[in-house]
């Protein structure tokens, strides 16, 4: 009798994990179904994407890559891209740690009424700032260089909160050791301090490369002439197709081919980086 | 469990100050100067308020300015906010706006909630698999979104369809009727966007303490009980941030309109960054934009502070 008072009871608990399970297991198949979708679509000949829909490819080719590679300056603007988005990275966790630092570590005087300035410039809406910075531009004349893609997005208040909720939870007896030992104030941000905050350090670079790989309207306000495009940007132009489904449109193949060539490389480095991405974001925990 | 920081307003470092006598008047600034480590903080926030100033500020005072002139560069006072009460296109991307935050919000915090309590709970071994499955479409651009589920909502090619045609009716074309459009959209929305609030409410429920659980099992508590009067005064606070940056990023989605109905059919999925952008690069009148941007800023605030207001309650210190 205990022994099937046990069956009933492992049964029961498989039961609850299967309810509770099969409605997750089945959102992470939807969630990433489009992802899938995209990719299998990219590998289809023609002709097998507008008979019909089988969910595993039988044929597959490289075909629509090779066309998009061919029509496109694909490596300028690969290029482009990475030199943005790693630019704009170091620039902004450099900015981001020195000042996240003071705010956390330091006293001076107007320390709360700088922070607060700066948390209420998140909820400004970037469509504020596009036109007249736009206009900024032309004057200087930086249209088409490096200079007008990195410099705006380089003024992010994220990566100083990050920091700064961060460096609050520095122990203070480090701070106090390495000011023992000689350290400067800026000694022990440089040495101590910024060593320490790896796993900030680490999810603000994914988030902020990831937000600028995929940055679309002010690249395209700023990049008059192809070669300055961004990756997102040039690729644009396949996406434009047909929705009403009516013709046997062909095209549909190099659309998804051009999407995954932007989206893969920040799959990629978030599928590599991921793991520090969950410790950051869970320890720095964004205090409530 | 607070982090023992900045209690006293001398301490550490800085101690130092206490000893040494207070400076003869000589101005405020040179009173700053007087210490090193004002120096030294200065140093480090400088380059940040700088770039700030040059690329926040200056934008929004010459916002202020366009919206009081017109393209002649004279003077008109209010003339670009009355204009735009009358102005139905507007009106159109206002309402659709909200309309799509109205269904978006709610429901991407329900299904966040949802997936961080199911993958926070004991059920869910290897978490870190689960939570990079869910957050990968915080990754893909707006554009990729957009240019995807497009072709998910094909009436031959997309997926979407497949469950009507298998039932014997006929496949929809989506995006080329308003309200199937604008369900559709709001779709793609909640795939973009509530794995942003799962990652906050996730990052919030880690923060609750779990051994007050324990000491709630044993007082007799039932498991709803201790969510609904523990967990939930909890992440409150992570709550109301997590409303505002769905709120703020589903009125703002320019992209997946883009790469989907590109506003159509009509302007029937015009929203509010849509008009803005239209009416600066388009059909060039950035003055009448900036009033536009203006009622966007206005509503953006307005909406934070009801959800601060009214979301944000401090759990009480016992």
């Amino acid at each position: 009798m205990a022994h099937s008072m046990i069956n009933t009871r492992l049964l029961l608990r498989f039961l609850r994990t299967f309810i509770l399970w099969s409605p997750g297991a089945l959102v992470a198949l939807l969630w990433l179904f489009p992802l899938y979708w995209m990719l299998i679509t990219s590998v289809k000949p023609d002709r097998l994407i507008l008979t019909g829909i089988d969910l595993i490819p039988t044929e597959v080719t490289w075909d629509h890559y090779r066309t998009v590679v061919a029509d496109t300056p694909v490596g300028r603007w690969f290029t482009n891209s990475i030199v943005t988005s790693v630019s704009v990275v170091a620039g902004s966790l450099v900015l981001g740690s020195l000042t996240g630092f003071a705010l956390a570590r330091m006293h001076f005087p107007g320390r709360t009424a700088i922070f607060w300035l700066l948390i209420s410039s998140l909820m400004i809406p970037p469509e504020m700032g596009i036109v007249p910075l736009f206009i900024g531009v032309l004057r200087l004349d930086i249209q088409d260089s490096y200079l007008s893609l990195i410099v705006p997005p380089l003024a992010s208040v994220f990566p100083v909160y990050l920091y700064r909720q961060f460096f609050l939870s520095f122990p203070r007896e480090l701070e106090d050791a390495a000011a023992m030992d000689g350290c400067s104030r800026f000694g022990t941000f440089l040495r101590v301090a910024l060593p320490l905050a790896k796993p900030a350090t680490l999810a603000g670079a994914i988030l902020i490369f990831t937000g600028n790989w995929n940055s679309f309207l002010w690249p395209l306000l700023v990049a008059f002439k192809s070669e300055w495009k961004t990756l997102p940007v040039g690729m644009a132009v396949y996406t434009r197709l047909d929705i009403q489904g009516t013709a046997t449109q062909s095209g549909y193949g190099e659309a998804m081919a051009a999407v995954a060539i932007v989206a893969l490389p920040t799959l990629i480095f978030f599928l590599v980086l991921q793991r520090y991405f969950i410790e950051g974001v869970t320890q720095v925990g964004i205090k409530g | 469990m607070s982090v023992p920081q900045d209690i006293s307003p001398m301490s550490g470092a800085d101690a130092h100050r206490a000893h040494v006598q207070p400076p003869a008047r000589e101005g405020i600034w040179a009173e700053i100067f007087r210490y090193r480590d004002n120096r030294v903080a200065l140093a480090l926030i400088v380059p940040s308020l700088l770039a700030l100033i040059l690329v926040q500020l200056y934008p929004i005072l010459y916002t202020g300015w366009l919206i009081l002139t017109n393209e002649k560069g004279v003077f008109i006072g209010l003339a670009n906010l009355t204009r735009l009460t009358s102005d139905t296109i507007f009106r159109g991307a206002l309402i659709f706006s909200l309309k799509m935050a109205i269904v978006v919000v709610p429901v991407s915090l329900l299904l966040g909630l949802g997936l961080a309590l199911l993958i926070r709970s004991e059920y869910a071994g290897r978490k870190a698999i689960w939570i990079s499955i869910l957050i990968i479409p915080l990754m893909v651009s707006e554009i990729v979104a957009g240019t995807m589920w497009k072709i998910m909502y094909h009436p031959t090619l997309g997926l979407v369809n497949v469950p009507l045609t298998l039932l014997g009716l006929e496949p929809i074309i989506w995006l080329m009727k308003a309200n199937t459009a604008f369900i559709a959209l709001c779709i793609v929305e909640v795939w973009r966007i509530s794995p942003l609030a799962f990652l906050l409410l996730y990052a919030g429920l880690n923060q609750v303490p779990r051994d007050i659980y324990e000491a709630a099992a044993v007082d007799g508590a039932t498991r709803w009980r201790a969510f609904w009067d523990m967990t939930i005064p909890y992440i409150r606070p992570m709550f109301s941030i997590a409303t505002i940056l769905l709120f703020v990023w589903s009125t703002r989605t320019i992209g997946t309109i883009a790469a989907t109905t590109a506003g159509g059919p009509g302007r029937a999925t015009w929203n509010l960054s849509w008009y803005i952008y239209g009416m600066s690069f388009q059909r060039l009148k950035p003055h009448y934009a900036s009033a536009a941007v203006i009622v966007m800023l206005l509503m953006t605030y307005i909406a934070g502070a009801i959800f601060v207001k009214y979301l944000w309650v401090e759990r009480k210190q016992r």
